[in-house]
């Protein structure tokens, strides 16, 4: 169980996120809102990446962050976050999926394997000797979603993932997203403005207003209000 | 004059001259040791003052910017008073020495090496230090892969030091003494010999400072390129 207990995140004046308590179990979550609404915030708080000036996360019972940013490597190895814009280190892109792996001790022929299984899932097998600076914008997400999947985070925060992605590779991560949910008792929390995606996940849904988590029952609900 | 100081210039050159090439190899030595003495403290102290949030930390970068205009005559007199006889550190007896003139070059070369790095990981991109801690990785990793993803700049940075001892002129003169054989260097024997009236020896010193700081800022570039072309 993910938690946010009396959260605030501010900018210069500006309160940004003001979340009281949200309970997400394990399962997919959306965040769905308009631009600016805190939706990437909310990420940013439970990946302990962003300064609290309240409040903390919790994970099962035990403190993720709850204070200046960054969190411990130890809380934030419990979770992992594909970015809106990701940046990949220069480099092949075998080597940046495995980094993840490698700063959590996991060793070379288990490591490999990994990284050759979740490539072939994501359908980008053949790009693993290609450097990350040579790739189109679907490609270094998808990239960037092996980097985060690999490591079977017991949270895993995913910001608009599908922004470029064709959609045989939005059925692929979907396939993966909800298999990983049901495999173990893993939070996926989705933030993302495409309500069909939503859908398709069976996710639950949370609206995002003004910094404010409020849930909102059905994708298509928080989609049309 | 000039003409005929060019030529005789090159002769030298050409020939071996170890009045040429004496003082070349000082400036060398003395200036590649000073720039790796100072990008040991500069660069881990840049990344720190560059990527870290505390309190001052303008302050720190303004003086650091400041430091860049530190005359090189002030630096020499400075350590003078302290290496002399009399001085706090006198009995060190290093007063005069190549050891002097890395000090101080070092002492030079270690704020323009620490502003340029601050600069660089400041003007990186913010998300390269994200993405590594959202990876799980601790500051001082999340910090290498800043520099490494900023080496361009970095290498930059310590062109700008190297270039910046291996022409200067004031730590060399007032604490190597210029003393031929031991601690000339291209640059006060560029001052010594042309005030003497050897003009070509003073020309052919010119046309290697030139030479290795144009090559040192063309490997720089070539390295660069080679970079961009590889991403």
């Amino acid at each position: 169980m993910l938690g946010f207990r009396d959260i605030r995140v501010v900018r210069g004046e500006r309160t940004v996120l003001a979340v009281d308590r949200l309970e997400l179990s394990p399962g997919i979550h959306a965040l769905v809102g308009p631009n600016g609404a805190g939706k990437s915030t909310v990420l940013l708080a439970a990946a302990g990446l962003v300064d609290l000036l309240r409040g903390a996360v919790l994970l099962d019972g035990s403190v993720l962050h709850d204070g200046v940013a960054p969190a411990p490597p130890s809380a934030r190895r419990r979770t992992a976050l594909v970015f809106q814009e990701p940046y990949l280190m220069s480099g092949r892109v075998r080597d940046a999926v495995e980094i993840g792996l490698k700063l959590r001790g996991i060793k070379g022929a288990e490591r490999r394997s990994r990284v050759d299984r979740m490539l072939g899932r994501l359908g980008i097998a053949h790009l693993a000797g290609k450097r990350t600076t040579k790739m189109s914008g679907g490609e270094r997400r998808k990239v960037a979603l092996a980097q985060a999947l690999v490591l079977e985070p017991e949270v895993l925060l995913l910001d608009e993932v599908t922004v470029h992605l064709d959609s045989e590779s939005v059925a692929a991560l979907v396939g993966i997203l909800r298999e990983q949910a049901e495999a173990g008792r893993r939070v996926i929390v989705v933030a993302t403005h495409d309500a069909t995606l939503a859908g398709q996940l069976s996710a639950t849904v949370h609206r995002v207003e003004d910094g404010r988590v409020v849930p909102a029952g059905d994708a298509l609900g928080a989609c049309c209000r | 004059m000039i003409l005929d100081g060019f030529r005789r210039a090159l002769e030298m050159l050409f020939s071996l001259d170890p009045d040429v090439w004496g003082p070349v190899w000082v400036s060398l030595r003395v200036a590649c040791i000073s720039t790796v003495l100072a990008a040991l403290v500069a660069l881990p102290l840049g990344l720190a003052i560059g990527l870290g949030r505390f309190a001052g930390r303008r302050v720190v970068v303004s003086l650091m910017n400041t430091l860049l205009a530190l005359p090189t005559v002030l630096v020499g007199l400075v350590l003078y008073g302290l290496l002399s006889r009399s001085g706090p550190l006198g009995a060190l007896g290093i007063l005069y020495t190549p050891t002097a003139m890395v000090i101080g070059q070092s002492v030079l070369a270690l704020p323009m090496i620490c502003a340029f790095t601050v600069a660089s990981v400041e003007r990186s991109d913010p998300r390269i230090r994200l993405s590594m801690l959202s990876l799980g990785a601790g500051r001082f990793r999340s910090s290498m892969a800043v520099a490494l993803e900023s080496r361009a700049a970095l290498a930059a940075a310590l062109a700008a030091g190297f270039g910046r001892v291996f022409s200067e002129v004031g730590v060399a003169m007032m604490v190597g003494g210029n003393i031929k054989g031991y601690t000339r260097n291209i640059t006060t024997g560029i001052a010594f010999e042309t005030g003497k009236g050897e003009f070509a020896l003073g020309v052919a010193l010119g046309l290697v400072l030139l030479v290795v700081a144009l090559g040192v800022n063309f490997a720089v570039g070539y390295w660069n390129y080679r970079g961009g072309r590889r991403q």
